[in-house]
């Protein structure tokens, strides 16, 4: 926008020394750049000024009062003097009335030694308190979920009111009252259901007002390590800190400027680690149900593995696992089993879609790096609630909409809290995805509004274009999509008028039916709205595990071979570094799995950090199959169903535990740093299937994950280094950048389904919620008291006619299987749509879900 | 009691304590010295001092009460000297009046209002300086109490009231500060709620107000005004760019029946306030559409009218019923209204065009407008006006410059402004002068009228005559004289004259209502309820001050609303405390161009994107482009905020 490109540079003086920084800016950013420390305690860099505690005063020659540094706009020419006698004075005053009143209950405040109230005082000598007040402060407030507050030591620089605000979108805290009993409020929030709390709240207090429960009077913050590493949910590698002593997990922060995230948390980092610590850790191998060594437990798997023969032999591994540890697993299978009978959740939709992208786009991962989301002029967030899917997207998405304007559309067939920012919300009806991209795409072409250039210039089939909408009637659409015509014009203008579009969809995209023609038809759209220009904005598949683009990429497919290699094609050559004579024929996916137990065919079934009876679509399919299979070998961090069942049980290492890969959706490679030993007998998956492999093999198998990845990268050259690079926060390797070749891109057919039946019965959507990640956190403390329990969400009208109120039993059944949970009535979700999230083993709303179809039709009933 | 005992009101000290007289007039004080019918008024503080009309004031106990206020009513908290400081204050003075105080304390006081002058805002900072003066020229009095020789004497009544220059200056008294800042935190519905609190078409006052707000703005005092009317426009339509339903809810019904005569900005803003009231209110509107003026007076180039169409909608949403084609005085009579409905507006505006005097003017000559705001109408109503190639508008108002510009929009290849006084004189907005220009519109200053030239009935040109400016008028004005023997003809096809429009009351005229009229033909109304003569009658906005500004409307309609809330459920048409000091303190002034602000200038003010260029001129595209949001938070961090209470004592 033009008011940035006028940006000018601008000179001036601090403290005698000339500096120059970039007109617009407050002057206690250009004192930063000459190392002039000036004390602030409201200041946070990466949220709109507030000028709230007023010791930052400095001097500007000319004016007589004193200015705030941290929100008065530099101008040419100025001098500016930052320690004076009276400024001094000025501050102390500042201070000593920041501190009236202020208990002094350092001894117990959770925030002590990290204080920066504490930290001013001693810095500034204050050491007296002139000033006598009643003291009026408001009672702590601890009937918040996962936060108390205490106003007496809230200093109101509404840090906590701005950075869920401006940073996650999310903003429920606001001041109320007046005066000195003016305070932190919570508003309730629009979503009841699914209630949020901002834990960076937390991460920003510079006192201790804001405090998180589960942290709450648990360590001094001076006892702690702080150990670099990642955050073990969303595909974004969230750069953090993990604070630990004495084997256990206390606490996820984050830092400002450094991170790529810049200091942003997550809900999970913030409130979800507590699984960690969990008392239902698996501490020893288990045999039979009883506690063993590892090498009877190895022993035990290895014979077993191996007398079965690769046919009867299958492994389900999982995007929680690293790079490395996903490649040995692969490895293990294919050469240490002569089976290639070895897939991963990917099965129900991710790797179609991934599939996709490669073959129309030629990408692997994202087209850009997710920071190119916040130069997006338009941003387009196409079936994710990616506040809670991939926290760290939506911060970039965030940012877009603040710093760059951009437009935001949000397409959903339910309420998701990204919707109650977007321009526009165009909630479409089950099945319809592939005619509502297609009309667009159809009224942008009609309206010339397509990036011809682009087109020209790399799509090998342009021409094919215009004929693929022909049949599109764009009316008809908005009847059966349930969208506006007015609302698909305004889409088609919008970003059709854009620069740079950012395109980014999730798991009800990736978890539809029509994966394939759904992410077809949103690549159509990335090609004639500029999304793949490269200035800014891109393609971006977000998944909430960690390390789903790391799954794909090791191989962990009957398909395909580490780096995306063709299996069929290029297995002769990987057997030969592989140093064995060939690879096995053949191969089971997931499905076909179950369908070789359930025959009889596969009587070996290895789950490395996966659940199928919580996770997997056709869950109670799964349990029969798990209750039938002959040797069942469960590799996880804690006790559950699965590990009752299992004939031998392995305990694995938490993320905090273990060091490897993790990639990005955007193809960034990040690197775990072990922070804790592996708890009690635990070891890394890693090294446990490095064991597995040396035993089958009878060479010795390292684990060391630079090996592993260096021996990842000559055999698919996927990386262009795989150096280990970066100060604190470390990443493992690069793969490389998205650069289409001219006429490289393939503009697809749309493939439009038939709107699903409109006859009896509801639409069923499964999926996360964004207090919980997958099945571990449903052993943290800390995300069970947002959610402790599963639930169905459904409409207020849908439950008056079924005769349902608030948490009465629901019982939800399609053709595969039925579940029942609590109904909760929401607005979220419209008028014959139903939402259950996946997480709970005791709701097992998988159950109703069949294999290919996050979306079924069911039929309710009451109790 | 206009004797002032005591001020030190604008840093002038006057003590008359020990004898001497100084009347409120010598000082241009516009304190009155009565307040609405509750008693006299005894001493005012403010942001500029103190001044003591009544020795009897309890100079020490104000000053503690005042400070309380400030504290728990008025202070946001948001920064650490106001929020804490003046807490300190409270503490302090109310110590000193229970006899508990030590000569220290004064000190203390002292020295938080140096301290103070380092707020966030002018709010706790300039609260402070009243009470230094009562600490400073009262110092007996607080000795007395520190000696433990005095009780406190309570005023009867303290009344207070926060403002600021612009929210004074504002005719609807928008909380300015407010809306500014929560743009500031990108918080654009919030602003929006509270623009509404006082102005339910934002849409349309975030375009064409003359925003008088903004010369009143502190910040130009130091670099240029924030351009408070774009704020508000970027309120506005994030809401309409996010298809969000506005969130207002309309309390319960009242039962009670409210007819509003006009859908203009004084008739819709009436409505809006009953209906969120509860009243039932239904509007009659002569006119097709919503809007009045701004409708079809103002083109869509500079106020879309789909927008203004969906504020209409928005108040329609609350219950409010707009029956179109209705016109008073000819389908019905106010009579009838007032028998049918508990209380009556009328915003009927000023829709007669004032004549031009010149010869033949009323001889209906083919090519002569009956006036400019009728062309206006005519074209925006589509009823059927040819706009012919050469154009001649007489006038130098908005409504002047509005014809020429549709004029071109028309189909007019050439279009000419004749204005009698020059450029510098011109009533209209100077950046609206400017676009005109920018299309090419052709000026001709300093000339004046005197005669239609026409063929065959058909207007083929106009005389004009020379002026030159003379002495200053009553408006301050030079006065154009004509310069003899000057007189040349401009040749063109149609002449418009816009030279001002007054209310056409002939509605009042079938029967003896008992309202008055001024002699520019608007209606009086009282003591500023809106109320006239005849009880339950209510009239605001153009029809009532004459043809003026759209948020003078908006004002007119608020403060009728909350008069005719309290008449329709308490029976009585009378001002509240907030509206009776919103008053005084308009009266007293709260923006002082001389002040010497101590803070950082130095900053442009921030401008929206404009489409420029004479092609523009060939659509009723809109100009004026929205501001984006990023930029609308590097302007309002601009704003100083510029908050003060007053708080009058009453004996």
């Amino acid at each position: 926008m033009s008011h940035k490109a006028e940006k000018k540079m601008i000179r001036l003086t601090i403290d005698g020394q000339d500096v120059e920084i970039e007109a617009g800016l407050p002057i206690i950013a250009a004192a930063e750049k000459l190392g002039i420390k000036i004390p602030t305690m409201c200041y946070l860099k990466k949220v709109s000024t507030t000028g709230a505690c007023r010791v930052c005063l400095v001097k500007v020659e000319g004016v007589d009062a004193s200015v705030t540094a941290c929100n008065t706009i530099a101008v040419d020419g100025i001098k500016v003097t930052t320690s004076t006698p009276e400024i001094e004075r000025q501050r102390r005053d500042m201070i000593r009335l920041m501190l009236l009143n202020h208990p002094l209950d350092c001894t117990v405040c959770d925030a002590a030694g990290e204080c920066d109230l504490q930290d001013i005082c001693f810095d500034h000598h204050v050491l007296d308190q002139p000033f006598k007040a009643e003291d009026v402060a408001m009672p702590k407030i601890r009937n918040w979920p996962l936060i108390e507050n205490v106003p007496a030591r809230c200093i109101l620089c509404e840090k906590c009111v701005k950075v869920g605000h401006e940073l996650t979108g999310i903003g429920d805290f606001y001041v109320n009252e007046f005066g000195d009993k003016a305070y932190i409020e919570r508003h309730e929030g629009q979503n009841t259901i699914d209630p949020y709390i901002e834990g960076n709240a937390v991460a920003v207090c510079p006192v201790g007002a804001m405090i998180s429960k589960p942290y709450r009077h648990k360590a001094r913050c001076w006892t702690l390590d702080k150990v670099p590493s990642l955050g073990f949910a969303g595909g974004s590698l969230e750069q953090v800190e993990l604070n630990v002593k004495n084997g256990q997990l206390y606490r996820i922060t984050s830092e400002d400027e450094v991170t790529t995230n810049n200091g942003l948390l997550s809900f999970d980092s913030s409130f979800g680690y507590g699984f960690v610590n969990s008392t239902k850790r698996l501490g020893a191998p288990l045999v039979a149900g009883a506690e063993t060594d590892w090498d009877t437990a190895l022993n035990a798997v290895d014979q077993k593995a191996r007398s079965l023969g690769g046919e009867a032999v299958a492994g389900l591994t999982s995007a929680r696992l690293t790079l490395e540890e996903n490649y040995l697993f692969q490895k293990l299978f294919r050469v240490g089993y002569s089976s290639n009978n070895i897939d991963s959740a990917a099965c129900f939709g991710v790797r179609a879609a991934s599939e996709t992208l490669r073959t129309v786009l030629g990408l692997s991962g994202s087209s850009a790096p997710a920071a190119d989301i916040a130069n997006a002029d338009a941003v387009l967030v196409f079936g994710s609630d990616i506040t809670s899917e991939q926290p760290q997207i939506n911060y970039q998405i965030q940012r877009a909409l603040r710093h760059n304007d951009a437009y935001l559309c949000v397409a959903n067939m339910r309420s998701v809290r990204i919707g109650n920012l977007a321009n526009l919300r165009l909630n479409y009806a089950p099945g319809t995805e592939v005619a509502l991209i297609a009309a667009i795409v159809k009224l942008m072409i009609e309206q010339g509004l397509v990036d011809n250039d682009f087109v020209k210039k790399f799509i090998k089939n342009g021409a094919d274009i215009k004929k693929s909408v022909a049949n599109i009637d764009v009316k008809k659409v908005a009847a059966e999509t349930g969208v506006d015509f007015a609302l698909l014009q305004e889409a088609a203008q919008k970003f059709g008028a854009a620069q740079r579009v950012a395109v980014v969809f999730g798991a009800d995209v990736t978890g539809a039916a029509a994966v394939t023609d759904i992410v077809a038809a949103l690549a159509n759209f990335s090609m004639v709205s500029g999304a793949l220009n490269g200035d800014g904005g891109g393609v971006f598949m977000v998944d909430e595990r960690p390390n789903t683009q790391g799954l794909l990429d090791a191989g962990v497919s009957p398909q395909q071979l580490p780096g995306g290699l063709d299996y069929v094609g290029k297995s002769a050559d990987v057997a030969a570094i592989w140093g064995c004579a060939s690879l096995p024929q053949n191969g089971r996916d997931a499905v076909q799995i179950l369908e070789g137990i359930e025959a009889g065919v596969v009587k070996f079934l290895y789950l490395a950090g996966v659940n199928p009876l919580v996770t997997y679509p056709e869950s109670q399919r799964w349990r029969a199959a798990l209750k039938k299979v002959e040797f069942l070998v469960v590799q996880d961090i804690l006790e559950s169903e699965l590990t009752d069942l299992a004939n031998v049980v392995l305990p694995a290492a938490s993320f905090a535990e273990k060091t490897g890969s993790y990639i990005a959706c955007d193809n960034t490679v990040g690197l775990l740093q072990q922070a804790l030993k592996p708890f009690a007998a635990a070891k890394a998956d890693g090294e446990i299937i490095a064991a597995l492999l040396g035993a089958a093999t009878g060479k010795s198998s390292c684990a060391d994950a630079v090996a592993v990845r260096n021996e990842l990268n000559t055999l698919s050259g996927m990386f262009t280094t795989t150096v280990i690079s970066g100060d604190k926060y470390l990443t493992s390797g690069s793969k490389k950048a998205y650069s289409p070749a001219p006429t490289a891109l393939k503009f697809s057919e749309f493939k439009c389904a038939n709107a699903e039946d409109k006859g009896a019965g509801h639409t069923l959507i499964v999926g996360k919620m964004h207090a919980h990640t997958g099945v571990t956190s449903t052993y943290a403390a800390g995300a069970l008291e947002i959610a402790p329990q599963g639930y169905v969400e459904i409409n207020s009208q849908d439950a008056q006619q079924a005769g349902i109120s608030e948490g009465a039993t629901l019982t939800v059944k399609s053709a595969v299987g039925s579940f029942s949970a609590p109904a909760r009535i929401s607005s979220y979700v419209p008028a014959g749509i139903l939402f259950a999230p996946y997480h709970f083993a005791d709701i097992g709303a998988m159950q109703a879900v069949p294999v290919g179809h996050q979306t079924v039709r069911v039929e309710i009933s009451k109790g | 009691m206009s004797e002032i005992v005591f001020s030190s009101w604008g840093r002038k000290i006057v003590d008359n304590r020990q004898g001497g007289s100084t009347d409120l007039a010598s000082l241009k004080l516009k304190i009155p010295t009565e307040y609405l019918c509750k008693g006299n008024v005894g001493a005012f503080m403010g942001w500029d001092g103190v001044v003591v009309l009544d020795p009897k004031t309890d100079v020490v106990a104000m000053a503690a009460e005042y400070m309380k206020r400030v504290q728990e009513k008025h202070c946001c908290g948001k920064c650490t000297p106001g929020k804490k400081g003046t807490r300190v204050m409270q503490d302090t003075l109310a110590r000193i009046i229970s006899g508990q105080g030590q000569e220290s304390d004064l000190a203390i006081l002292d020295s938080l209002t140096d301290l103070m002058q380092d707020c966030k805002c002018t709010l706790c900072m300039t609260a402070a300086i009243p009470v230094q003066d009562s600490v400073r020229y009262f110092r007996e009095d607080y000795l007395e109490y520190l000696a433990g020789k005095r009780k406190p004497t309570y005023a009867g009544h303290y009344i207070d009231k926060v403002t600021a220059p612009c929210m004074d200056t504002c005719p609807a008294h928008i909380d300015i500060p407010a809306y500014i800042e929560e743009i500031k935190n990108y918080r654009f519905d919030d602003s929006l709620g509270v623009i509404r609190e006082r102005m339910p078409i934002p849409a349309v006052c975030g375009r064409v107000c003359p925003h008088p707000c903004e010369t009143a703005c502190r910040r130009a005092l130091i670099d240029e005004p924030i351009s408070i009317m774009v704020m508000k426009r970027v309120a506005s339509d994030h809401e309409w760019l996010h298809h969000r339903e506005p969130p207002m809810q309309p309390k319960p019904s009242t039962g009670k029946k409210v007819i509003v005569v006009g859908a203009g900005p004084a008739g819709l803003t009436t409505a809006y306030y009953l209906a969120l009231e509860g009243h039932a209110v239904k509007i009659i509107e002569m006119l097709s559409e919503p809007g009045g003026t701004v409708a079809v007076g103002i083109p869509d180039y500079r106020m879309p009218r789909p927008l203004l169409q969906r504020e209409a909608q928005i108040i329609q949403d609350l219950g409010v019923e707009i029956e179109y084609g209705v016109k008073l005085g000819r389908d019905v009579s106010l009579r009838e209204l007032k028998e049918q409905y508990d209380a009556v507006f009328l915003g009927t505006g000023a829709f007669k065009s004032k004549p031009m005097g010149v010869e033949g003017e009323d001889a209906g000559y083919e090519g002569f407008s009956s006036g400019g705001i009728n062309y206006l109408r005519a074209v925006a109503l589509g009823q059927g006006m040819k706009t012919p190639k050469r154009i001649v508008v007489v006038g130098g108002g908005n409504t002047a410059i509005d014809c020429v510009r549709v004029a071109l929009r028309e189909g007019a290849e050439e279009t000419i402004l004749v204005y009698r006084r020059s450029r510098n004189e011109m009533p209209a907005e100077p950046y609206e002068v400017d676009d005109a220009e920018e299309e090419n519109v052709r000026f001709e200053f300093l000339v004046n009228p005197t005669r239609l030239v026409t063929k065959d009935n058909k207007i083929t040109g106009v005389e004009v005559i020379k002026m030159e400016l003379g002495e200053p008028d009553e408006s301050g004005r030079r006065r154009p004289q004509p310069v003899k023997g000057s007189e040349y003809v401009i040749e063109c096809d149609m002449v418009i004259p816009a030279i001002g429009q007054d209310p056409d009351l002939s509605y009042l005229e079938d029967g003896d209502y008992g309202i008055k009229q001024t002699r520019w033909s608007s209606i009086v109304t009282n003591n500023g309820t809106m109320m006239t003569d005849n009880a339950g009658v209510f009239a605001g906005g153009d029809c009532e001050y004459g043809a003026m500004t759209v948020v003078l409307a908006v004002g007119h309609g608020k403060r009728a609303a909350s008069v005719m809330h309290r008449y329709l459920t308490d029976g009585k048409a009378k001002l509240d405390d907030d509206e009776a000091m919103e008053d005084i303190m308009n009266r007293l002034g709260v923006f002082d161009p001389d002040e010497k602000i101590s803070a950082l200038g130095g900053l442009k003010r921030e401008h929206q994107p404009k489409i420029s260029g004479a092609e523009r001129a060939k659509n009723y595209e809109e100009i004026e482009l929205a501001m984006p949001e990023s930029q609308a938070v590097v302007e309002a961090e601009r704003c100083l905020r510029c908050y003060r209470v007053g708080m009058v004592a009453l004996g």
